[in-house]
């Protein structure tokens, strides 16, 4: 048990080193096209494989630990520049992401690794650092006044970080700072922050010229491509002083010095890790929510009591008193509530980092030029849709690459630019998150769309005029639309589509498809923020109590057996000028009468996305925060039934499915047409 | 912990007094009626033993499950044990004495609905009969053996897993 938990912990953490290998993998591919990226990558990406490695071989993850060596390696000559950062060894160092994930998988699943899975690519790899060669003539350190106590100190990266901004003509400057000896770390941190933004650090070294006795005195090396005054101006009341360094113009070639150097260690680097965070496992929130939720109901017996008490006039003060505590329990309830909540909340941008990564491989496979911009990667999401966003989010993406973006030639022939665009937009709206998916892609072609429909018997060929545009997009989504053998013919993007759509409604999210033929394609995904804790609408139909999660009613009506019409055998209400479908809660769930409907009832409009349905019910009973709870794997798969919540003294209700219910109706009314 | 809370006097007890020895009972399970039958579930199976309490009905569920009910903030599926055995006799409300058995299958649980708990029985493997190929009432797959613990009396074991799988494959 003990054993299982250790070994999870090593996954998640190495889970986290691998997605921050991979975002410094893709700063350093965006950056790659301007020629300009920033060295740092380069070092947090070799020290992320570094601390893999660190991992693996503490867990005698064997494949993983060679993997980690021989990519450690290779970084190792890209940092000192015996390599040069090509297309194709960043390609090489992307491949890494995916092994590292199969091992990650497959020892989580407790499947031995297989020495045979890094066999060839850690030869492709060996291959790319043996290439190795200058990427440039070495400038000549020679010449610079330079003090040659510094040079003879470099080590060999920083030998080549300086030679690097040589070539590049960048400016070399000292500056020389004086720290107190109790607060240098602090006060090197802070010089290094407010140096950054104006150049690179290439070194920091004791200064030979101290000033004074509780000081230390640092020169620090800087290659800028500023002028003197910027970089004054970045120090500016520091203390620091600058001097420019003289860089002959073109040094006279020698022997640069040959010095000692360490083995591609971080010299002095902590291993106490920076970051303040804990991993939690998401079931030990669930389980603190389960709490939560029966201290809730603890408190509705609390306040129950009071009421009761409230008729007694020689308990009077105490009653006062409790009723103070009782607010003040609610209160901090709530905010526990709130806290557990905000504690599962993640950002997007987790996922995002990996769907760039899709990006970038299956566009090379497809032979496409595709860029992905992405907006609202912080939006914030509970860490379970997160998780359960990944996959569908993956098949979209796919699926635009695949048959959405046109060949380059086409593009051109469509007066289109060559590289086609994914944009991947996120925003939060009250309690929902929306997320665009856009391709300037060929869109679909609505008379296929149709033609397939029909083919396939989805639809009946006398409604196929009466569906709106936006109707036909959305038959893509019906399973059986298409399959996979016939995916690419019918330009179908309908490759498990309703697949996608499944994996939404799970979530109690929304799918929308909107496509014009030869301008591109959004596919719009709506979902609650959190499935945790949601305020809901108590509602009585049939007799039984039931909870709507809040978040998907609009209004509420009442209504009368009069107002109700019929159009082709299904109930239907007007409501300003707008036709509403109704939906009786228990024909829907197909229950049993327990008492005659009562003449008044009332229309609870519940919409998802550009959807609307009237559940029309017996009876509003109020509003109340419910934690909705699976029925569990036995019952998982009732439909229209969202999980249930309890209500206090034991009272068990089940909460609504909007999401489903709307689908049914919309396919009832397919059907029935 | 799996007999926690029973009030019963059981054979276990009975058996020490008299000096039995405990290693050599096989099988120790709990005896309860449904309708004139008695049946038997293994009792480390069995987490928890309550009274019955309003279900909260779940359209489109399985007939023989009535509804779920929460224990201690978990919603729990409660089986109609005479239904799910397909017993002829028809489900009636349950009396003062009808409990709810928790039992767990892998990491859920169910609460079996039965009459009325008996009693701990402990029997050897000699006191076990396989399931007859022939049995008038409840379904012979979700049956283990029949038990023949002393005399005339007779216990249906079921075969929990049997029971508590209904689920899986279900549109």
């Amino acid at each position: 048990m003990t054993v299982d938990r250790v070994l999870q912990e090593f996954l998640s953490e190495a889970q986290e080193i691998v997605e921050s290998y991979n975002r410094d993998l893709l700063a350093l591919d965006g950056a790659r096209a301007t020629g300009a990226y920033d060295p740092e990558r380069i070092n947090n990406a070799f020290r992320a494989v570094h601390s893999l490695k660190g991992l693996a071989g503490l867990f005698a993850v064997g494949p993983m630990t060679r993997l980690s060596h021989a990519l450690e390696s290779l970084l190792d000559s890209l940092r000192l520049g015996r390599v040069r950062l090509a297309p194709e060894v960043l390609d090489l160092l992307f491949e890494a992401v995916e092994l590292y994930g199969a091992m990650i998988a497959d020892t989580s699943a407790g499947r031995p690794l297989a020495d045979a899975m890094v066999d060839d690519y850690l030869a492709r790899v060996a291959a790319a650092a043996g290439a190795a060669k200058p990427a440039s003539p070495a400038p000549r350190l020679a010449g610079f006044d330079l003090d040659p106590t510094i040079l003879s100190v470099l080590t060999e990266y920083e030998e080549h970080r300086l030679r690097e901004s040589i070539a590049a003509g960048r400016r070399l400057y000292r500056i020389h700072a004086p720290f107190d000896l109790a607060s240098i770390d602090t006060g090197l941190d802070e010089l290094k922050g407010r140096l950054k933004p104006v150049g690179e650090v290439v070194t920091y070294l004791p200064s030979s010229e101290p000033t004074a006795e509780d000081k230390i005195d640092l020169d620090v090396i800087l290659a800028s491509d500023r002028p003197p005054a910027e970089v004054e101006a970045a120090i500016a009341d520091t203390g620091a002083s600058v001097s420019s360094v003289n860089v002959p113009a073109r040094a006279a070639p020698a022997a640069p010095p040959v010095l000692a150097h360490e083995e591609g260690e971080d010299r002095g680097r902590s291993l106490k890790s920076i970051s303040q965070t804990v991993r939690v496992d998401i079931r030990k929130l669930d389980h603190l929510m389960n709490v939560v939720g029966e201290l809730a109901v603890a408190r509705t017996g609390i306040q129950g009591i009071l009421e009761e008490l409230r008729g007694h006039r020689d308990v009077g003060d105490l009653v006062r008193r409790l009723q103070h505590e009782s607010r003040t329990l609610e209160r901090k309830l709530n905010e526990l509530q709130a806290g557990i909540l905000e504690v599962r909340m993640v950002p997007l941008g987790q996922i995002f980092d990996k769907l760039s990564r899709v990006v970038r491989r299956i566009s090379r496979e497809a032979g496409k030029e595709v860029r992905l911009t992405i907006s609202g990667a912080e939006t914030e999401l509970d860490k379970l849709i997160v998780e359960e966003l990944s996959d569908p989010l993956m098949h979209i993406i796919r699926n635009a690459i695949d048959h959405g973006i046109e060949p380059a030639e086409l593009r051109r022939a469509a007066g289109k630019p060559e590289t086609g665009t994914i944009a991947i937009v996120a925003q939060q709206r009250g309690n929902h998150v929306v997320i665009d998916v856009r391709d300037d892609g060929a869109g679909f072609d609505e008379a296929r769309i149709l033609e397939t429909a029909l083919a396939r018997g989805l639809i009946a060929r006398e409604q196929a005029h009466e569906l709106s545009r936006r109707e036909l997009m959305n038959l893509v989504f019906l399973p059986g639309f298409s399959t996979r053998d016939t995916a690419t013919e019918l330009s179908g993007r309908g490759v498990g589509m309703d697949v996608v759509k499944t994996n939404i409604a799970k979530l109690s999210g929304i799918i929308d498809l909107a496509s014009t033929r030869g301008r591109g394609t959004q596919i719009t995904i709506t979902l609650p923020i959190t499935l945790a804790i949601i305020p809901a609408l108590i509602i009585r139909a049939a007799g039984r109590t039931y909870a709507v999660p809040l978040n998907s009613v609009l209004e509420s009506l009442t209504m009368t057996p009069g107002d109700v019409r019929t159009i082709e055998g299904r109930e239907v209400l007007s409501l300003r000028g707008q036709t509403l479908t109704l939906a009786r809660v228990d024909q829907v769930l197909a229950l049993k009468l327990r008492e005659p409907p009562p003449a008044r009832s009332y229309v609870v409009v519940v919409g998802l996305a550009q959807h609307r349905l009237g559940l029309v019910v017996d009876e509003l009973v109020g509003q109340q925060d419910i934690v909705i709870k699976s029925l569990g794997r036995a019952l998982a798969r009732v439909p229209g039934i969202a999980g249930a919540t309890e209500l206090g003294g034991q009272q068990i209700v089940l909460v609504l499915d909007v999401g489903a219910l709307v689908e049914e109706s919309r396919r009832g009314a397919s059907e029935a047409a | 912990m799996a007999s926690r809370g029973l009030p019963y006097a059981t054979e276990a007890t009975f058996h020490r007094r008299a000096g039995a020895r405990a290693a050599t009972w096989q099988h120790e399970v709990l005896a309860f009626a449904l309708g004139d039958e008695e049946y038997a579930v293994d009792i480390r199976r069995i987490r928890e033993i309550i009274k019955t309490r309003p279900v909260t009905e779940v359209p489109r569920a399985p007939a023989f499950v009535p509804g779920i009910i929460s224990v201690r903030g978990q919603i729990i599926p409660v089986i109609e044990l005479r239904q799910r055995l397909r017993l002829p006799a028809p489900p009636r409300p349950p009396g003062r004495e009808a409990r709810v058995l928790i039992v767990s299958r892998g990491d859920e649980d169910f609460g079996l609905l039965v009459d009325e708990v008996r009693q701990v029985v402990r029997m050897r493997d000699s006191d076990v009969e396989p399931p007859p190929a022939m049995l008038g009432g409840p379904d012979v797959d979700l049956i283990s053996g029949i038990g023949r613990p002393w005399g005339d009396r007779m216990l249906i074991l079921l075969d929990l897993d049997a029971v508590l799988t209904f689920a899986e494959g279900r549109p």
